[in-house]
């Protein structure tokens, strides 16, 4: 049994650090912490250029599309980083586009958009779940129908986050709707500035802002279907496996503990009895998260695909967060409630955020309902 | 015993459920969330022409003459309407000043019940004075210091504030009118501010009251504002679950209601059973209170016991929401704030520990090292 990170991960992570420290300007994070995610700046997008132009985004690549070869582990150590500095990375684009158009994309749709995803000078945005399709995904009633050299798209997205400062959305369309309800979906690639495209603000709580998207008539070639017509949901499945690992709250989770204890230490604020023990029982509980999560890492790196694992993980870890979150807000006590902006507030108001931005998670990347059902029915054998 | 609404209980539940539903719909709620709006002079006017303001105030003084557990009703639907409510803070000045005598008292009490003035309450300030400095200074026949931010912070009149006065614990009565007041913006509302005073003229502080007195009514006012609050926060929990409970009836996935899924079900039952313990055992302690002032035990352990109910009913109500729930312009979120929010607010988690085991004579307690300093 083998726990450790090999050594050039550890080195590697070291480095990036260090790498970042030169390329993080105060500018960039101010950008950042004050969009609230209404859009990528252009700080941000000049950030994602020079991480691809050196490298960063194709780690764990092939090398045959330009990648750098290396094991998952990198990409978990990238992850990490990023994500512990809160610094955004184009997480679906990275995570769930590319590696979809390496499996199964056309060779004209691999030498069209990857070599621009590596050099991050392109964004998807995602667009599967509708107003009634969220958890029954497959249910999804957004259609494509076949028009000479065509398919014309009609319906409506929400969650489609991103939409409003990507290139193009990933999108889950019904092309047979005849056939069973997981059998008629196919995957289109979507120029977001296609004329019939309309992207509406959803703002939610903790100020991310999502979008709702209206398709009407918008026309796209057959060359935007992804893989095969009506086999959408096979890619669509097993592409949440993979985004189920990357959307690990964990480093957010480990920075809140850091600048909290931190802040507890400097200003002999942690003498409290109830949060004494709190405190230790976040540390037990986020020791026994990261040692999960790089069980899973460690089980991708080895050629295996997390099933049940990955749900257990995300059930765990989502819903610990909001629960961290909240018994951090007692810890910190009044003064923690105040926001970002106003005065006196503790930590500048980001753990008042990340209770409300956490919760997203508990249904997000598959609801925590259904990944109990996956546990059982993966994890145990428990009859359906 | 009657672990039910009295006849008077009913009648101020029905009018307050009714009132609240017409004058406050979700589209009044998010403008006073954002800070568009805030509580206006009409409002309150309503308010005091309900009796609401001056419920615990004696009808000798211009008030209602309500019981505690009467005005908790009023209290819990505000909670139950999502109402950022001054109800529970004049409902406790009310009660402090009627233990006070003399005519400058009756004063107040009238123009607290008219709604003329608004009262507030700062009860966090000597709360959150967790380094033993005093909240203000007397120095040279004048006020100077800051207090940590509080309700209605920039619409009140009055405010009455446990304090620590050059260290010594005091209770005062505070005329707003000259203080620099900033609006601060907290988890679930806009109508907090922080106020500050710089050499303000003595009259404008009126000590009530100090040292062992000044404990007493002190601690009266933390058990008060905590019982209140545990009740509001049993309010927001029920509308809560409620909403929940008709969201998951009517939202299909899979060809039927997610309500027919065992999970969602229990889920909805488990909200349900955290909030109507919260809720009783808030009641029941505030009738103790109100029986005996000094028997305050049962307020900490309902305070104890809502705060971990309240995560629970949190995070349930958005897990079953799923992503509508999130959106600012689904109502939802409007309660669910506030119930992380009361869940700090009015004692927390620290304070009710440090309390309860005070009270179980098993440690020193931290408020009582905290008044010796």
């Amino acid at each position: 049994m083998d726990f450790t990170y090999p050594r050039e991960v550890e080195e590697f992570r070291a480095e990036f650090g260090k790498y970042l420290d030169s390329v993080v300007t105060p500018d960039l994070l101010e950008e950042i912490s004050t969009s609230g995610a209404e859009t990528t700046g252009a700080l941000t997008k000049a950030f994602w250029r020079r991480l691809g132009a050196d490298g960063y985004f194709g780690l764990g690549w092939p090398k045959e599309y330009g990648g750098g070869g290396k094991s998952v582990l990198y990409l978990h150590a990238f992850n990490y980083v990023m994500m512990y500095r809160r610094l955004p990375v184009p997480i679906v684009t990275l995570n769930t586009v590319a590696p979809a158009l390496m499996r199964v994309g056309s060779e004209e749709q691999k030498k069209e958009y990857l070599p621009r995803i590596l050099r991050g000078e392109i964004e998807f945005a995602i667009g599967y779940s509708e107003p009634g399709a969220g958890t029954d995904l497959a249910s999804l009633e957004t259609r494509a129908v076949r028009d000479g050299d065509t398919y014309v798209v009609n319906g409506q997205k929400v969650f489609t986050s991103g939409a409003h400062h990507s290139d193009y959305v990933w999108l889950a369309v019904r092309t047979d709707p005849d056939a069973p309800k997981h059998r008629g979906i196919s995957l289109l690639i979507v120029p977001l500035d296609s004329e019939g495209i309309e992207v509406r603000p959803f703002p939610t709580m903790g100020g991310y802002r999502t979008n709702i998207t209206f398709y009407d008539n918008v026309r796209v070639p057959l060359s935007a279907l992804v893989g095969e017509e009506n086999r959408g949901w096979v890619y669509i499945t097993t592409q949440l496996d993979f985004e189920r690992i990357a959307i690990s709250p964990i480093p957010g989770i480990e920075r809140v503990f850091d600048s909290v204890t931190n802040f507890m230490r400097d200003n002999g604020h942690g003498s409290g009895d109830w949060t004494r023990s709190a405190v230790a029982r976040w540390a037990a509980e986020i020791n026994a998260l990261k040692v999960m999560d790089l069980k899973m890492a460690s089980m991708v790196a080895n050629g295996e695909v997390p099933y049940y694992e990955a749900s257990l993980l995300k059930v765990l870890s989502t819903e610990f967060q909001t629960r961290f979150y909240g018994e951090a807000l007692e810890a910190l006590g009044q003064p923690g409630l105040i926001k970002r902006g106003s005065e006196g507030a503790l930590l500048q108001g980001d753990v008042e955020r990340a209770l409300k931005s956490s919760l997203v998670l508990l249904f997000g990347g598959g609801s925590n309902d259904v990944q109990r059902d996956i546990i059982a029915t993966h994890g145990l054998g428990l009859a359906r | 015993m009657l672990f039910a609404d009295s006849e008077t209980q009913k009648l101020l539940r029905d009018t307050a459920r009714s009132f609240l539903r017409d004058r406050y719909p979700w589209e009044r709620l998010y403008e006073l969330e954002r800070g568009r709006a805030q509580l206006s002079a009409s409002d309150l006017g309503e308010f005091a022409g309900l009796g609401w303001l001056g419920l615990t105030v004696p009808e000798s003084a211009g008030g209602a003459g309500a019981s505690l557990l009467e005005a908790a009703v009023v209290i819990e639907e505000m909670g139950y309407a999502g109402v950022p409510s001054p109800v529970s803070g004049t409902c406790t000045a009310g009660y402090l000043l009627a233990s006070a005598e003399g005519a400058e008292a009756e004063k107040h009490l009238r123009a607290l019940s008219s709604g003329s003035r608004l009262y507030t309450i700062a009860e966090s300030s000597r709360r959150a004075a967790t380094n033993g400095d005093p909240t203000l200074r007397f120095d040279g026949g004048r006020w100077s210091g800051k207090l940590a931010p509080f309700p209605f912070g920039m619409a009140a009149d009055f405010l009455l504030a446990p304090l620590w006065v050059d260290g010594t614990d005091s209770f005062a009565l505070i005329t707003l009118e000259k203080a620099r007041r900033e609006p601060v913006m907290v988890l679930d509302r806009a109508d907090y501010a922080q106020v500050s005073f710089d050499n303000l003229p003595a009259e404008r502080i009126v000590i009530l009251a100090e040292g062992p007195a000044a404990r007493e009514i002190c601690e009266r006012c933390d058990a008060l504002t905590t019982a209140f609050g545990t009740i509001e926060l049993a309010g927001l929990m029920q509308r809560v679950t409620e909403m929940t409970a008709e969201y998951i009836s009517n939202r299909v996935q899979f060809g039927q209601p997610i309500a027919k899924f065992q999970a969602a079900r229990h889920h909805a039952a488990d909200m349900l059973m955290q909030t109507q313990t919260a809720r009783w055992t808030a009641y029941h302690a505030l009738a103790r209170f109100q029986a005996d002032p000094e028997d305050t035990q049962e307020i900490w352990l309902a305070k104890h016991w809502a705060v971990r109910a309240s995560q629970t009913v949190f995070e349930l109500a958005h897990l079953l929401h799923g992503g509508v729930g999130v959106g600012t312009e689904y109502p939802l979120h409007l309660l669910t704030q506030g119930v992380a929010a009361w869940a700090v607010r009015a004692g927390d988690l620290n304070e009710m520990v440090s309390r309860i085991d005070c009270g179980l004579g098993l440690f020193e307690s931290r408020s009582a090292e905290k008044s010796v300093v």
